[in-house]
């Protein structure tokens, strides 16, 4: 079992891009010389600061880093559910 | 200038010059490895120290000397270019040494040159050994001296040197540098005088003198008989398996590919310039 | 003349950097231009052994700068190519020998003498890469699919990157790969690893037991026919004398039968 299981092993599953994710992510932060907890103290600021105006689903919030050439991105999505006035 | 370096200094004991290490770590290490293994050689010998451009804290300078003080050294004078380092020197009341340490000799050498027409003068073939016992080695008979005068002038100084041509009528023996201690791959040892190695010289070692050059154990590294051009300089060793020789202005390699024979050989061999090529032969009991 | 000085550098030891120069250097100087190799891994020499040249060497680059020889009488000449030469780095001494206007120096004298300059770097980003980097106009970044060699050269592409105005190029050498464990998805394969980098790439060299026995004779493998890895390493050379070489088909080389099996029912792009 454990034979048919690694031939037809998907690929998002693989070691490969277990490693891939994995360098992706260390670059980003070697690159921004970001310190390990730097990125989820700043998304704790940001649910705060768009919790003063909006209602936001917390559950569903995503943050995520993109590498663009040699630079990175992060993206920040907030499910609004109502404004607060 | 090699990381540490050991110079006899005629009449004055041995200088040991740390001046080629750039951190403080390196010459702790090149000390504690040079002056423990032969701890036995060193007691009772005058020693002076060259720090060269180091530039030390009063503390740093402490580490150096209860370095010495535990295989029980204390160094006469200690030369140094750094102020700083003189003055961490000055509080612990040690002697610095005035006027500039004596040097390494560097021998004077000839080369492969670099045009092709010329490299066909050395034939391959030409290796240290082959089958047949002595066989010639390339020797180059070119010889730079315009850049070497420097070198002799040195060597002449010292009192102990062996004039190069007139190496039959040498004058008063020169000292004997005896050490008892392998030479790793880095470390490199120069002598005016003879020189007497205990132990291994590795590949990538190096060992120089103007006088003989005598390893108790396997020549594995480089060595430089007769750095001031003395021709009549030899090179002995238990195992002479070197990667390459020089006696005076003659340097002799290792073979490109060893041939089966030369491995069966074994005991000592020496080697000595004849005919202006190096020529090793078996120090046979007959 | 003014020839081209390209440094070898990789960040991470290990990852097969001499081995990549000493091939190159091979390589090049097979298509008849003349080459001068550079061995700024003072202390720690090793080049000369993979040229199978260290019983030739007499004088070496610290010698040239402190002006003890003249460059000409530094330079080892190789045993099979008349174009090819090494100035090998000294074994007694350290880093510090040499700083970066002394190398840059060195670089210029030898473009004047050669058409190709190929300074292999120590391993680490410390003052011997960059005394290394210090003459050099292009570099070549040589990396294994290796996490850790990965995360290394991209500290040293950020460092080339820093030097844009010396550096005008560089680009990488994915050393070791092995075909068959990217196509079993346990390892990153070619195109992972330059989308993460996001660097040119130069070449790409299989994993081969060959270059250990060819360490072992001191002759090169790119001066051997037939073999793969020697293969790769020629098309580096011709690709950086502007040639248009495309990249070897790894899936090919691994001839398998199980191999075959795997690719046919997951054709896997490496």
């Amino acid at each position: 079992m454990q034979v048919v299981n690694w031939f037809f092993r998907r690929k998002d599953e693989s070691v490969r891009s277990q490693a891939k994710d994995r360098m992706r992510l260390m670059l980003i932060h070697d690159r921004l010389e970001l310190p390990a907890d730097r990125l989820s103290s700043l998304e704790e600021e940001l649910i705060a600061v768009v919790s003063r105006y909006f209602d936001i689903d917390r559950q569903t919030t995503r943050f995520d880093l993109q590498q663009y050439e040699r630079r990175a991105a992060l993206i920040a999505n907030f499910p609004l559910l109502r404004s607060k006035c | 200038m090699p990381k540490i370096a050991i110079i006899s200094q005629q009449d004055k004991g041995v200088l040991i010059d740390v001046g080629g290490c750039s951190t403080l770590q390196e010459v702790t290490q090149q000390l504690i490895s040079t002056l423990q293994i032969s701890s036995e050689f060193w007691a009772g010998m005058n020693i002076d120290l060259n720090l060269g451009e180091l530039k030390l804290s009063e503390t740093e300078v402490s580490q150096i000397l209860s370095i010495a003080a535990e295989v029980g050294i204390k160094p006469h004078q200690i030369f140094a270019s750094n102020a700083a380092t003189k003055e961490a020197l000055a509080t612990h009341k040690v002697l610095v040494g005035t006027g500039r340490p004596m040097t390494l000799a560097v021998g004077p050498l000839a080369t492969e040159p670099l045009e092709p027409a010329a490299t066909h003068a050395q034939p391959d073939s030409g290796n240290i050994r082959d089958a047949a016992g002595a066989v010639p080695a390339p020797a180059a008979t070119e010889v730079h001296t315009a850049s070497n005068n420097d070198a002799n002038a040195t060597c002449t100084a010292s009192g102990a040197a062996v004039e190069p041509d007139a190496s039959s009528t040498a004058p008063a023996p020169p000292a004997i540098l005896y050490l008892r201690q392998t030479l790793r791959s880095g470390q490199s040892v120069s002598h005016q005088g003879h020189l007497i190695i205990i132990g291994d010289v590795n590949p990538g070692a190096e060992v120089r003198a103007d006088g003989d050059i005598t390893v108790w154990g396997a020549l594995r590294g480089v060595a430089h008989a007769g750095l001031n051009g003395n021709t009549c300089a030899e090179i002995r060793a238990l195992r002479l398996e070197p990667i390459q020789l020089r006696i005076a202005h003659a340097i002799a390699r290792s073979p490109d590919r060893p041939h089966k024979t030369t491995q069966s050989r074994t005991g000592p061999e020496t080697a000595r310039v004849i005919n202006g090529t190096i020529r090793i032969t078996a120090n046979n009991p007959d | 003349m003014s020839g081209r000085v390209i440094v070898i550098t990789s960040g991470k030891g290990g990852v097969g950097k001499t081995t990549a120069s000493a091939n190159i250097g091979v390589s090049l100087a097979q298509t008849g231009v003349s080459v001068a190799m550079v061995d700024m891994d003072i202390g720690l020499r090793n080049l000369d052994i993979l040229m199978g040249l260290e019983n030739r060497v007499v004088y070496n680059l610290v010698d040239v700068v402190e002006e003890r020889c003249k460059l000409r009488q530094a330079l080892v000449k190789d045993k099979r190519l008349p174009n090819l030469c090494l100035l090998p780095a000294a074994q007694t001494r350290d880093k510090s020998a040499v700083n970066a206007e002394q190398m840059k120096k060195l670089c210029g004298e030898l473009k004047a003498l050669f058409d190709y300059v190929i300074v292999d770097s120590p391993a680490g980003i410390e003052s011997g890469f960059q005394n290394a980097v210090a003459g050099a106009e292009e570099a070549i970044v040589i990396t294994t699919p290796e996490m850790s060699a990965v995360r290394d050269a991209d500290r040293i592409v950020g460092l080339l990157e820093a030097r844009k105005e010396e550096i005008s190029q560089y680009r990488l050498v994915l050393n070791r790969v092995r075909p068959g464990m990217i196509r079993t998805n346990d390892m990153m394969s070619v195109e992972d690893v330059l989308e993460i980098l996001s660097v040119k790439l130069l070449g790409v060299v299989p994993e081969d037991e060959q270059i250990i026995v060819s360490t072992n004779k001191g002759e090169p493998i790119a001066g051997t026919d037939n073999i793969r890895s020697g293969l790769a390493f020629r098309n580096i050379a011709r690709r950086l004398r502007g040639e248009d070489v495309p990249f070897m088909d790894l899936d090919e080389l691994n001839a398998n039968w199980f191999g075959k099996v795997v690719k046919f029912f997951a054709p896997a792009r490496v």
